[in-house]
């Protein structure tokens, strides 16, 4: 605390710093661990070696791909929730965040059973037009964007919400019809929003190991994603795990930490 | 481009009946206490809320109906609220340029019809700023700007110089009477300020829970109020009771005789706090109106000072501060209160 | 001691005085003894059923078998996961436990499991040998595992091309996408297709590129139960275990 702050409102009660300091080093310990075994010597050619760079180049690939569907399917959902009213709005919402709940290898079952060669839809995808979604790097992008959009649509929600509706009274009344307004007005008010919205959903998608190993399975260059690979390395090849497990976490340091605050504040409204 | 309104709103709060015609240049002012309909008048003639019953028609052309609900961004009417509403990730001249662009208007034809309306408004140097960066006033007149420029049917302005100081607002308010008088449409300014009234409509409404109770213009309102919200804004003395042979009779039985001796029936009198003179015991003489209260409050009122008497009525009392010593007034005196019959204006209910 | 000091005292004090009861030592809450076996995942049946019969014999005892893949279960023996006997699919994940000294005695053989091909009920790609693995979708097992690495010697003792779609993380997994009807085939272990029942359809591989994973028990090091450790061990090896393991498709060891 600064000094000022101490001369005026005294010293944080222990009741509160013990806890905090504990929850604190519980998050900060396990990632240091990381950082301390990593093999730093080894580094460069477990992470050059022909597997993790598929993983890398997959995981990369997989990851923009599923924000930017989100973004560009998860911001008209949110328009809807925040702007519009109508029956079974609450049931909507409540469908949206279900995805955050749900264990990810429960999310990959149920996209099975709906896509799959003989899910409900995935059937007759599969009959009509031969389209087989299982164990296809699209498949991948499906998992990651059932788990993650939920982050994007909440974050935008709050957003849009949060500047209310007059400014778009405001544009009404100047002759701007719903669509114009979406685009020049709601839509760039709620940018720090969306910004913030798609990174979460961006790290949530580079993380997503259930659904995806369970829906889109698990192949080199095709469907084995960074977590799938550190999964599978770990048992025989701990060395390359670290390294890779070593990126992620700091990938998503640098990302967050990027992610200024007042981008973060958005997602709380 | 003239406007015939006449139609019911529900809300939760109230019902609010309006039935108003208004003519192409005409400017009306709505006055009213908190909560009598006045934004729930304005945002039905926007679109922003659909009426219960009746209708809405600008220029012949029916905008809400019992089957009609043109939306708003289809009635061309523009909109000045309370608090600007300049969209803030914009500048000053895009915010203005705004309307243009809505109706297709090109890009840089919008802005330089915008810069135009900035310099009218007085505002031209700070086309470039976002509103963040301009003061009170400066926003007001930008908003002004922005809905005078989307070139609207109809103006609708949310007490327009709320947000300003006495000066700033004197000065607004006459640049803005000259804007709306050239506007060729119809405009209605919703006001809590007196002045606002008086110096830029051509007739007033006044509004209470959900109905009209007075029209006319700012002279006859102002001298013939109908309501304390009206008294109060002028700065009168409003009573009501029964008239006969020249004194009304209030309801608490406290009687006041007025100029105009021929009146009979319900009636209203007002007088200006001016006019009443206190005495901290029973005076002697020719006013015919005496009452005895105590003093409630004492506040100072630009050079005067304002004495709130509990009568049987409640007294507003205009006093130099000079007699204000010599009676050695305060809260809980006990005075005498007289004012000459001759200064008593009375007229019927 | 002023009160705040006493309560905060109190508050740590008792996850300390829950952690014996957390860690899982010795007894569980009906005052039985605890005895926990790590099992290869193809053991979940027959080790399931030993269980029973070892419970019988052993009122006292609790058995908790917990079933994974070979080398995830030697991982988590080596790091140090409380466990008193463990059964692997292959020598490899015995071995690193063995490496890592954790074992408190040499390893015994007690199956051995060979591969079969699996397919939906239907068939619907017509799969009759390996070689029409090539046009079909079929998975297996991660080569990280027992029975991936013995998938993948099987597909090149035959000289095919043929490559999976999908490399699954245990043969469960695998198991499952065929009787959804998600693969048109998989290899998987006899055991797995014999217990699938009819969820699946069987191929049989030819023996002259088959492979064959033995299969090894052994006590952990730490164990706190060595004797009933021991006495598990004798189960598996006696006769009424050998024939449970026979019944279920394993081979002899």
């Amino acid at each position: 605390m600064s000094s000022s702050a101490v001369r005026t409102r005294g010293r944080a009660p222990l009741g509160l710093t013990i806890p905090a300091a504990t929850a604190l080093a519980f998050l900060v310990i396990p990632v240091a661990a990381v950082l301390i075994r990593a093999p730093w010597g080894t580094l460069v050619d477990d992470l050059s070696a022909p597997e993790a760079r598929d993983a890398l180049r997959l995981s990369l690939v997989t990851t923009v791909t599923s924000t930017v569907v989100c973004v560009a399917f998860g911001i008209p959902l949110a328009w809807l929730l925040a702007r519009t009213s109508f029956r079974g709005r609450s049931l909507v919402r409540a469908m949206v965040t279900l995805p955050l709940v749900l264990p990810p290898v429960v999310g990959g079952v149920a996209l099975l059973l709906a896509f799959g060669r003989n899910g409900i839809l995935g059937k007759p995808l599969d009959d009509a037009f031969g389209i087989s979604l299982p164990f296809t790097t699209a498949a991948v992008v499906m998992a990651q964007v059932f788990v993650a959009l939920p982050f994007l649509v909440i974050s935008v929600e709050g957003a849009f919400r949060a500047s209310g509706e007059r400014y778009d009274e405001a544009a009404a009344t100047l002759g701007a019809s719903r669509w114009s307004t979406f685009r020049r007005v709601t839509l760039p008010l709620a940018f720090p929003g969306v910004v913030a919205g798609a990174v979460l959903c961006w790290a949530r998608a580079l993380g997503e190991f259930g659904a995806t190993i369970t829906f889109a399975g698990n192949f080199p260059g095709t469907t084995r994603t960074m977590p799938t690979q550190v999964y599978l390395a770990l048992q025989d090849d701990p060395d390359s795990a670290i390294a890779l497990s070593l990126v992620l976490i700091v990938v998503s340091v640098v990302v967050l930490a990027l992610l200024r605050e007042r981008w973060l504040s958005g997602l709380s409204t | 481009m003239s406007l015939d309104a006449h139609f019911v709103v529900r809300r939760p709060a109230h019902t609010t009946t309006v039935d108003l015609d208004a003519g192409p240049g005409e400017i009306v002012g709505l006055i009213g206490p908190n909560g009598a309909g006045k934004s729930t008048t304005l945002r039905a003639l926007a679109g922003l809320l659909a009426v219960d019953s009746g209708e809405i028609a600008l220029d012949g052309r029916l905008l809400s109906g019992s089957d009609v609900h043109v939306p708003t961004h289809e009635r061309g009417v523009g909109f000045v609220f309370q608090d600007h509403l300049l969209f803030p990730h914009l500048t000053a001249l895009d915010n203005v340029a705004f309307g243009g662009r809505s109706r297709g208007t090109p890009r840089a034809e919008s802005r330089s019809r915008a810069a135009e309306w900035l310099t009218r408004l007085g505002v031209g140097g700070l086309a470039n700023r976002k509103p963040r960066e301009l003061s009170g006033g400066q926003a007001q007149r930008v908003a002004i700007a922005r809905a005078l420029a989307s070139e609207p049917r109809m103006l609708l302005l949310d007490e327009p110089t709320a947000s300003l100081d006495a000066s700033g607002a004197m000065t607004l308010r006459t640049q803005l009477r000259e804007h709306l008088r050239a506007f060729a449409g119809v405009s209605i300014v919703v006001t809590h300020t007196a002045l606002d009234a008086m110096v830029m409509t051509d007739r007033i409404i006044v509004l209470d829970a959900g109905d009209i109770v007075q029209i006319g213009t700012p002279t006859q309102v102002a001298a013939r109020p109908r309501t304390q919200h009206v008294a109060a804004l002028v700065g009168l003395n409003l009573v009501r009771g029964a008239a006969r042979a020249g004194a009304i009779t209030l309801p608490s039985g406290m009687t006041i005789v007025s100029s105009n001796g021929q009146l009979t029936g319900p009636a209203f009198a007002t007088f200006s706090p001016a006019t009443v003179s206190l005495y901290t015991s029973r005076p002697q003489g020719s006013p015919r109106n005496v009452w005895e209260g105590r003093v409630t409050s004492v506040a100072p009122h630009g050079d005067a000072v304002r004495v709130q008497v509990e009568s049987q009525a409640r007294l507003l009392v205009d006093i130099t501060p000079a007699a204000l010593a010599a009676l050695g007034l305060r809260s809980g005196s006990l005075v005498w209160a007289t004012v000459k019959a001759t200064e008593v204006t009375a007229y019927p209910a | 001691m002023n009160p705040t000091h006493r309560r905060l005292a109190a508050a740590v004090a008792v996850p300390f005085l829950l952690a014996p009861t957390l860690s899982g030592c010795a007894s569980d809450s009906h005052g039985r003894t605890k005895l926990t076996v790590l099992a290869a995942a193809s053991l979940t049946e027959t080790f399931g059923q030993l269980e029973q019969s070892f419970e019988k014999d052993h009122p006292a005892v609790d058995v908790v078998v917990s079933f994974g893949s070979s080398s995830a279960l030697a991982e988590q023996v080596n790091q140090g996961s409380p466990a008193d006997v463990i059964a692997t699919a292959d020598d490899k994940s015995i071995g690193l436990v063995a490496d890592d000294g954790n074992l408190s005695g040499d390893p015994t053989g007690f199956a051995a499991n060979t591969l079969v091909v699996v397919t939906p009920p239907d068939n619907p790609a017509d799969i009759s040998s390996l070689d029409d693995l090539a046009a079909a979708d079929f998975v297996v097992c991660d080569p990280s595992v027992p029975c991936g690495s013995a998938a993948q010697t099987i597909l090149d003792n035959a000289g095919t091309a043929a490559t999976p779609k999908s490399l699954e993380a245990d043969v469960k997994a695998v198991l499952t996408k065929v009787s959804l009807g998600e693969a048109d085939a998989g290899i998987v272990y006899v055991t797995d297709a014999e217990a699938a029942g009819d969820e699946v359809m069987t191929v049989d591989i030819p023996a002259d590129v088959n492979a064959v994973n033995a299969y090894f028990i052994a006590v952990v090091k730490d164990s706190g139960h060595a004797d009933l450790s021991d006495e598990w061990v004798s189960l598996v090896m006696s006769p009424a275990g050998q024939g449970v393991l026979a019944e279920a498709g394993f081979g002899a060891p």
